[in-house]
């Protein structure tokens, strides 16, 4: 059940008025003009999770320039995006591609709305070709760099986001991926010195291949405050906040199934008959990272066999054939990397919270937050602040969204822990029927 | 999101289709790298062919026989890692039309560089010859290592191209120069057996119905098949070379070795043959076995020799049978080195066409339950240098124009034949004459007596016949009628030297003197002993060990001697004793033994009773007794003799010397420096040499 705080959806709000968007289309037959001043909205996406960005613009069209301009797809867009007189505000200028459009509704005789879907061209690209080649001794960020550069030829402006190196180097022959699955397929297996995952997106910055700890140690982008305001300052989008909502809290039952506590890794080596069994509870991996805050998501009280969440390694356990006996063992064993990303992406999961704030095109996923959270309490009665939920949060993806009324944008967090540590009982007290019977 | 559920097995099956690229595993646990259809593509710039992942065999679960598909082969697999598809396993090989040439240009290629394919691949044969002359089957295959080669032996080869990849052994095509062609081309024909009749090696019954023929065929040209063809079922092995066994549709099992062949066997072995066996060897056969040998025949033994037969026996030699035909197209020799017995519960008879010589040194004991007839179309002589018995349960018969039974024992009681000379103790009843009608069958064996004859020589008992030892002796000067005397000394005869300290020297008293086994050696140097052909002059090893009677060496006629010139045969003195014959077979063993009992029992009895001398060295004795050997007569009668009687040690030993000659043939001219009519025999001159050294020791 999503906990929603929308006491002040208004503050900060911007209109669509407020910003100067500028979209430009290139013809597959060579024709140039804008549809600035029929979009009726825009929205932008990027996500820790996808390698590419995508949007759509829902436009009111009197001209029909679908069929004027023989619309088929292979049109580009180009966006701009700035705020006038704001000079803080970085303006978003990018190509993309338009992929589809979409209901196309008829108002009146002479207009008609439908949506112009678009994504960074990369993403067409990659759903157009295969990659079926070997890498011999490059370590997975080289891999993906190869994937980039030279397959996917990315524009030179998307190069500028942060390509960190992994560490080991490999020998992989990648079996017949696109190249945004092949990169997914090959960042799931890459690790670094105290790295336990890594993510590659693409935001207004480019292409990032980033490791889980990196993120963690940045300092936060924003702080955004939940704490009443006596005034509204419509050019605070500091700390303006529209709302936050928060769609998950402590699943114990998923975080369970994906290793967010515990888990073990079972592997039998084919060629020298070697049978091992791995495990690693969050507690061991806790003492070689960082938390976004700091204390763990999940105490130590017991269930009915005596044991924490952190004792049941069987709570997720992975089962692997390798051949590590294999000087040139395919791919790279999952012990250096299965159970730490395991556990970490497990319990990013911890919290999950959306919050909606004035249009903000600076922030980008992949940046950190902070979030100060107050109790719920009576109207009449003092602020409180939630010492568990407030705290550091990543952004895991970003909304801008701009419409005649509104400029938003609408940011998922996600929190591996929290700000208090949570108390625990040292032994298992009984059973409800004891604590009925008082 | 990743594809995988990361749990092997639950993941699902990936499964795929590749061509093998390299075999040559580092890890030689049959791992191929394969390029799989769809995962990788045939660029080689983006998968180079050694990048690509080892896949892994299944092998069947009866078995850990080691197999891997080789370069091009199609084989088919699945992902052990279906996520990640980087661990991949075979499971099987998939057949079809081999339609592409080979290109070492792009993926699903052989792509093994060319000093790899020349060391690595397997090499098929250009050529087979089948030797025939016992060096077995020589080979040319193609390892030549250039170019043309070398890309001969890429795959698919030439050969193979626009072919089923299933074996042409199976489809009734098998390739040029396959072994099956070979074996058919080169059979074994027309093998002669013992018995005359010939055989063939099968022609191979190779012929095979699709898609019956389980069979295998490697890459160098190995065939292996379980044909279950109807009618013409059969199991077949066959190696490249041409060697192979071929187990056929009736049962028949034909097996060809185009080289050699070894088998072992550290346990027992077991043959049971219910029909023929037929062997057939074109060079020698070497058999042998360190324990016995048990052979049992159900009906005959039939050996056919093109040359010699040479048996030799440790211990005994032993044939029993109900009869023994002996047919021997010239001469035969019996040597034995002991006594040699011939006992039959029947007759004994001895016929030849030419003389039948029986001479001694010992006794010669004759002994017959039954009849014992000596018949002779010319002489019969019985010569013995003891004791000459003759003893028959029936009638002893001695016919013939003269007999002449001597013996250098005792005369007894003697019978002249009408013109012969019977001395010695005869049986009781002794024939008055050499018919062998009237020799009476004595109720007891009675033992015969040596006596010297008139010239010294050891005469028979029966015959009273001396051997012919006077030839040695030449004609006396002043009484050239008279007995022939002791030669003299050669004209250029050089004098030797004689250096005899007697009180160097260990003096044996009379009452013991006896030959030593110096005698025997001496003999045997200077008799020699007859082989089996009754080749004179034998040397050691003797084979066989028992020969004939053969013609005394010097006259070329009678008297026929054994063993070391043994004229009489003394099987025991005290029994009977047996004139040797062209049919007398003795071994060594015997031959030695009559030496000795013939020296010990007769020689040395005379050598007692005219030498006077109270003690000799052994060294004299041995001396004196192989010059007795020759005759009693020549001894008794010579300077060695008396000058030993004298003390004079060296001019006795000089004695032996003048006892050198031998008769020339008659009608040959005399020869300078030598007494008329005679001349220096080569074997006497080195005998009396040893004699004198011997006597001197």
């Amino acid at each position: 059940m999503a906990t929603e705080t929308s006491d002040a959806q208004q503050q900060g709000s911007t209109t669509g008025s407020d910003y100067k968007l500028n979209v430009y289309v290139l013809t597959s037959d060579g024709h140039t003009f804008t549809i600035s001043n029929i979009v009726l909205n825009f929205n932008l996406y990027e996500s820790i999770f996808s390698p590419y960005v995508t949007g759509d613009i829902e436009i009111g069209d009197a001209a029909d320039i679908l069929s004027n301009y023989s619309f088929n797809g292979n049109e580009y867009l180009y966006v701009t995006l700035e705020k006038p007189g704001v000079t803080t505000f970085l303006p978003i200028q990018k190509y993309f591609r338009v992929y589809k459009v979409a209901n196309r509704r008829t108002k009146t005789q002479s207009l008609q709305t439908y949506t112009i879907h678009f994504c960074s061209e990369e993403l067409i690209l990659s759903t157009q070709m295969l990659i079926r080649k070997s890498y011999k001794g490059l370590p997975i960020s080289g891999m993906i760099s190869d994937i980039v550069k030279n397959i996917l030829q990315a524009s030179p402006d998307k190069l500028n986001g942060s390509l960190s190196e992994t560490s080991g180097n490999f020998d992989i022959i990648i079996p017949r991926m696109q190249p945004f699955e092949a990169i997914s397929w090959l960042k799931s297996r890459a690790y670094g010195n105290g790295k336990t995952a890594f993510f590659f997106w693409e935001n207004k910055f480019g292409y990032n291949l980033v490791s889980y700890e990196d993120l963690l140690a940045q300092t936060p982008y924003r702080t955004y405050d939940k704490a009443p305001k006596v005034t509204i300052d419509p050019s605070d989008v500091q700390s303006s906040l529209n709302y936050v909502a928060f769609g998950e809290e402590f699943d114990i039952i998923k975080g369970n199934r994906y290793g967010a506590f515990s888990t073990s890794l079972l592997t039998y080596d084919i060629l020298s008959r070697k049978f091992a069994k791995t495990t690693l509870a969050a507690p061991d991996l806790d003492l070689q990272r960082s938390f976004l805050n700091k204390f763990p998501p999940a105490n130590f009280s017991q269930n009915r066999f005596k044991k924490t969440l952190f004792d049941n390694d069987e709570s997720m356990q992975k089962f692997y054939i390798t051949s590590d006996s294999d000087p040139n063992a395919n791919p790279a064993s999952p012990q250096s990397w299965l159970l730490q990303q395991a556990i970490k992406l497990a319990e990013l999961n911890a919290l999950k919270a959306v919050i909606n704030v004035p249009l903000d095109p600076n922030i980008t996923a992949g940046h950190l937050v902070t979030l100060n959270l107050p109790l719920m309490r009576p109207q009449d009665q003092a602020y409180t602040a939630d010492k568990y939920k407030s705290g550091n949060y990543l952004v895991a993806s970003v909304h801008h969204g701009i419409s005649g009324d509104m400029a938003s944008t609408t940011i998922e967090l996600l929190n591996d822990s929290l700000g208090a540590q949570l108390p625990s009982a040292a032994v298992f007290s009984g059973t409800l029927q004891d604590f009925a019977k008082g | 999101m990743m594809i995988e559920k990361n749990f092997a097995g639950s993941d699902g099956f990936y499964w795929w289709i590749g061509v093998v690229e390299n075999r040559l595993d580092p890890l030689e646990l049959g791992r191929c790298q394969v390029r799989f259809f769809g995962y990788h593509s045939d660029s080689l710039t983006d998968i180079p062919s050694k990048d690509l992942p080892w896949a892994i065999p299944m092998q069947a679960i009866n078995t850990h026989a080691f197999a891997t598909p080789k370069e091009t082969d199609v084989v088919f697999g699945f992902f052990a890692d279906a996520g990640s598809k980087q661990f991949p396993i075979m499971m099987g090989t998939i057949p079809g039309i081999q339609t592409n040439p080979k290109n070492t240009g792009a993926g699903y290629n052989d792509l093994r560089d060319g000093p790899t394919v020349i060391r690595y691949a397997p090499k098929y044969l250009v050529n087979r010859k089948y030797n025939k002359d016992g060096t077995g089957i020589q080979l040319t295959e193609a390892n030549t290592p250039n170019v043309e080669v070398q890309e001969s032996l890429r795959y698919p080869r030439d050969f193979e191209l626009n072919k089923s990849t299933i074996s042409g052994v199976v489809t009734y095509q098998p390739m040029a120069n396959n072994v099956i062609s070979a074996r058919q081309n080169n059979l074994d024909l027309g093998v002669e057996t013992a018995n005359g009749v010939s055989w063939d090696e099968p022609y191979p019954a190779y012929n095979p119905l699709y898609p019956y023929n389980q069979a295998t065929e490697t890459e160098s040209g190995h065939v292996f098949e379980l044909d279950d063809t109807p009618r013409n079922e059969r199991i077949s092995m066959n190696h490249r070379s041409g060697t192979y066994w071929e187990m056929r549709p009736d049962g028949t099992k034909v097996q060809k070795v185009t080289k050699s062949n070894y088998q072992v066997v550290m346990g027992d072995d077991f043959l049971h043959v219910m029909g023929f066996v037929n062997i057939t060897v074109d060079s020698a056969a070497r058999i042998k076995v360190l324990g016995d040998v048990n052979l049992e025949i159900g009906n005959n033994l039939n050996a056919q020799v093109s040359e010699n037969i040479n048996l030799t026996a440790g211990g005994e030699f032993n044939i029993k049978a109900e009869s023994i035909n002996i047919d021997i197209a010239k001469d035969a020799t019996l040597v034995t080195g002991g006594s040699q017995f011939l006992t039959s519960q029947d007759n004994i008879n001895i016929k030849t066409n030419a003389g039948l010589l029986s001479s001694a040194g010992g006794n010669i004991d004759l002994d017959a339950g039954g009849n014992m007839n000596a018949t002779g179309g010319g002489d019969v002589n019985i010569l013995s240098g003891g004791d000459a018995n003759m003893q028959a349960g029936g009638n002893a018969n001695i016919l013939g124009g003269k007999v002449n039974l001597n013996s250098g024992g005792s005369a007894g009681q003697a019978a002249a034949a009408a013109d012969g000379v019977v001395t010695g103790l005869a049986p009781a009843n002794p024939p008055s004459t050499p018919n062998h009608a009237d020799i009476p069958i004595p109720a007891t064996p009675v033992p015969l007596q040596y006596s010297v004859g008139g010239n010294g020589a050891i005469l028979n008992p029966y015959t009273g016949v001396a051997a012919k030892q006077d030839s040695q002796l030449v004609t006396n000067p002043a009484d050239p009628d008279g007995p022939k005397v002791e030669p003299p000394p050669p004209a250029n005869a050089v004098p030797q030297a004689c250096n005899f300290d007697p009180s160097a020297h260990t003096w044996i008293p009379k009452a013991e003197w006896k030959a030593s086994s110096a005698v025997i050696d001496l003999i045997r140097k200077s008799e020699g002993y007859a082989d089996q052909s009754g080749k004179y002059g034998a040397k050691p090893p003797y084979y066989p060990p028992k020969v004939k009677g053969y013609p005394d060496p010097a006259t070329k006629a009678e008297p026929i001697t054994a063993g070391y010139g043994t004229t009489t045969v003394a099987l025991s003195q005290t029994k009977y004793a047996q004139t040797i014959t062209y049919d007398t077979v003795i071994d060594q063993a015997t031959a030695d033994a009559w030496v000795l009992e013939i020296i010990n029992t007769v020689v040395i009895k005379f050598i007692k009773q005219y030498q006077s001398n109270d003690t000799l060295t052994q060294g004299m004795i041995d001396a004196l007794c192989d010059f007795a050997w020759g005759g009693v007569g020549l001894y008794k009668n010579s300077s060695i003799r008396t000058k030993l009687a004298a003390k004079d040690y060296c001019g006795a030993a000089d004695g032996f010397l003048l006892y050198q000659y031998a008769p020339l043939p008659k009608g040959a001219p005399d020869i300078p420096g030598n007494p008329p009519g005679k001349q220096i025999m080569k074997g006497l001159q080195i005998r009396r040499q040893n004699e004198r050294t011997l006597f001197l020791s």
